[in-house]
Parts: structure tokens; C-alpha cells; sequence
């Protein structure tokens, strides 16, 4: 699946790109992940915290307290990877 | 030596941009007689395309956006992955572009400094430049770098197969240095990316790395590779680059070519990621998410 977006700023238009791998057993593989993209796949609460902790505003928030969510083997539903 | 302007101190970084243009007024003399990557072809790329990337003189990209795909430390990055590579795995996520240096749109620096300025004010933390192999395009990677701001976090992506020269222009330009160490011995090198001598150089340029930048080593886990390439990739930097970052990447998926490899042809087994962890668990790597 290859998900694309536009976004158009200072009159430049720019296609935007991020690419999921989506498994049988219900893992979710991404390239090329965008805030945006990522927003919206934690919209549909695949409740993955290396998902989590790639959304902007949970970013910030966790940047503040230091904390890192990038592994928790509780949700294991969705491993979010680059794959290069 | 090509360089002695090292760019260390807070004095140096402040006349990075100065830096930068003057190394790519040098890197793009080294065109017409290519010695950018290890294999050291000698390709006149002003005229000719023959060397192992088929790249000439100007540069491309396929992709240039703020993604958070990268690791914590780095994301949001904007990134710039230019066309073109001297390494040919197989399993490349990005094949067709990687193999194919005349893929995508042309790279103007002033432009893409633009870009990247825009999204550094947008909340980009840093702006990485990859490929493909970005080493290959070294003159226009250093022009990029001349137009950005010098407080710019700026990080460079590779494959860790460049040459000495290209290493040379590249010291404290970079800030850190995100290098793939993807294979362990040099037969399976060969065999998924048709690279000879690849332990060694690459084996060279992570120990320079490691002393001049800030360096985040990547192992992508390939499913069939734990004994042969994880494993001794991780023994060799617990014993030579200690305390070195290290970024162990799960998400392998088959693309490209990877159906040509009977054991990569799937994902990787939760099992084998498992002994993976285990493995860097009690090597005591500092693994970063």
C-alpha cells in the first residue's frame, strides 16, 4: 500500500509518500512515515507504542518528561520500521 | 590530505557553510575521476556513466520530506534521499531509485536549502541526507550544506562505503552519522549486494566515524542472517566501538529483488528478532529506539 498525500506551501506543491506493509497476522510495517501519516494510523488505535512515540504532540510532550516509549512488548500488534 | 579545515570547534562550525562550498568546488574535481566510494572506478562522470552507480555528474532525488520513521533521538527529520548507489542489495526498500541514479527530479541545493529551511522553522530537528548512497553525490550534498543555516543539525546517512577522500571532505561537516553495518561476513556481502572487501571497509570507515562524529550504527535484521550477520556485526562493535549507539531495525519487509533470496523472501520471525535482542542483551550494546 503506498499512501500518498499533497500539501501545498508557499505555492510549491509537494507529493508526500509512506508505504505500509500490512501482515496477516495484523503487523503493520511502514516506510517513509510522515507526521501526518502517523496521526492517522494512531487515529485508528492500533495502540503501538513505537507508533506513539512518532506522533508530534506525544513527542513533544515526551521530550518534556523524558520518557521513551519506543518498546513495549505489551502491544505488539504493529512494528512501525524503515526498512534501509 | 585533501583537507585540513576541520570542523570541530564552535568557531569552525559557525564557517560550515564556507567549509562546505569550498570541499565541493573539490568533490566535484574528484568527477572526473571518480573516487567517491570504495570501489574507486576511476569513472570520468562529466562524460560517462560505466562506474558501479551509472551515476554522472548531477544529482537527483526521489523523496524529500519530514518523516519520523528514523530513530527517537532524530525525528522529526526532514529528509533528502538523492537517486543513485554504488551498493546493490537485493533486498533494497528503495530499489528502483537506488539502482537507477537518473530516477527522480533534479537536486538543486539552493532549492532543497529552501525546502529545508522551511521545515526546520516547521519543527523539523535536523535535516538527514541519504540515498540511495548520498556519497556518490558528494559535490552537491556539500553545495546543500553551504546554503543551510550552521546551527542546522544536520546528519548524514550512509552505507559506509565510502573512500577516504570522500571521508575526508565529509569530517565535521555532519554532525552525526547514521551508518549501516548490514552484513557480518563477506560472503553473504557478495552474494545479496554484489560488494567484495566489505568487512573491511566498512569495518574502517564505522572506526573513523566513531572518532570524529557522533555515530548511530544500523543493522537491519534479515530474516536467516542472525548467526552469519547479526551476530558478529554485534560482537565486532561490542568489542571495537564500545558504548557506540546502535539502532537494531526489525521491519524487514521483501522488496525489490528480495524473492532472488529463498530465506528472504518473508518477514522476520518473531523468534528471530527475539534472539536478536537477546544476543545485543548480553553484549550489552547500547541499543537506541
Amino acid at each position: 500500500v503506498k499512501a500518498r498525500h499533497r500539501t501545498v506551501s508557499e505555492n510549491e506543491a509537494k507529493e508526500l509518500f509512506s508505504e505500509l506493509l500490512i501482515l496477516a497476522d495484523g503487523s503493520v510495517l511502514v516506510h517513509n512515515l510522515t507526521p501526518t501519516f502517523a496521526a492517522l494510523l494512531e487515529s485508528v488505535d492500533l495502540r503501538d507504542a513505537s507508533l506513539s512515540a512518532r506522533v508530534p504532540a506525544r513527542q513533544a510532550r515526551e521530550a518534556g518528561s523524558g520518557l521513551s516509549t519506543g518498546r513495549n512488548e505489551k502491544y505488539k500488534t504493529a512494528k512501525y520500521e524503515r526498512s534501509d | 590530505m585533501l583537507c585540513t579545515d576541520v570542523v570541530t570547534t564552535q568557531s569552525a562550525r559557525d564557517l560550515r557553510p564556507e567549509t562546505a562550498a569550498h570541499r565541493a568546488q573539490i568533490a566535484k574535481e574528484m568527477l572526473r575521476h571518480c573516487r567517491l566510494c570504495a570501489y574507486d572506478c576511476g569513472t570520468n562522470r562529466f562524460l560517462e556513466t560505466s562506474g558501479r552507480c551509472h551515476a554522472g555528474a548531477v544529482a537527483r532525488f526521489f523523496c524529500a520530506q519530514t518523516e519520523v520513521t528514523d530513530e527517537l533521538m532524530l525525528i522529526p527529520a526532514f529528509n533528502v534521499a538523492l537517486s543513485g548507489c554504488d551498493l546493490r542489495c537485493d533486498f533494497c526498500i528503495t530499489g528502483a531509485p537506488s539502482w537507477n541514479a537518473s530516477r527522480g527530479e533534479s537536486f538543486e541545493p539552493p532549492a532543497m536549502a529552501r525546502r529545508a529551511r522551511r521545515a526546520l522553522n516547521d519543527g523539523a530537528s535536523c535535516v538527514m541526507v541519504l540515498g540511495g548512497e548520498p556519497t556518490i553525490h558528494l559535490p552537491s550534498v556539500l553545495e546543500f550544506v553551504a546554503e543551510l543555516p550552521a546551527t542546522a543539525k544536520l546528519v548524514w546517512k550512509t552505507n559506509a562505503h565510502c573512500s577516504e577522500a570522500a571521508r575526508e571532505l565529509l569530517e565535521g561537516i555532519f554532525d552525526i552519522w547514521v551508518a549501516d553495518f548490514k552484513f557480518g561476513n563477506d560472503t553473504c556481502a557478495q552474494r545479496l549486494a554484489k560488494v567484495k572487501d566489505y568487512m573491511r571497509i566498512v569495518r574502517d570507515n564505522l572506526s573513523w566515524g566513531f572518532k570524529k562524529s557522533e555515530l548511530i550504527v544500523r543493522h537491519l535484521l534479515m530474516p536467516g542472517h542472525i548467526e552469519c550477520c547479526w551476530k558478529p556485526v554485534a560482537e565486532w562493535l561490542a568489542s571495537e566501538l564500545p558504548g557506540v549507539k546502535v539502532s537494531l531495525r526489525t521491519g524487514f519487509w521483501p522488496a525489490w529483488h528480495a524473492n532472488r533470496h529463498l530465506e528472504l523472501q518473508r518477514t522476520l520471525p518473531p523468534a528471530q528478532r527475539e534472539e536478536a535482542f537477546r544476543l545485543a542483551g548480553e553484549l550489552e550494546l547500547n541499543l537506541i529506539p
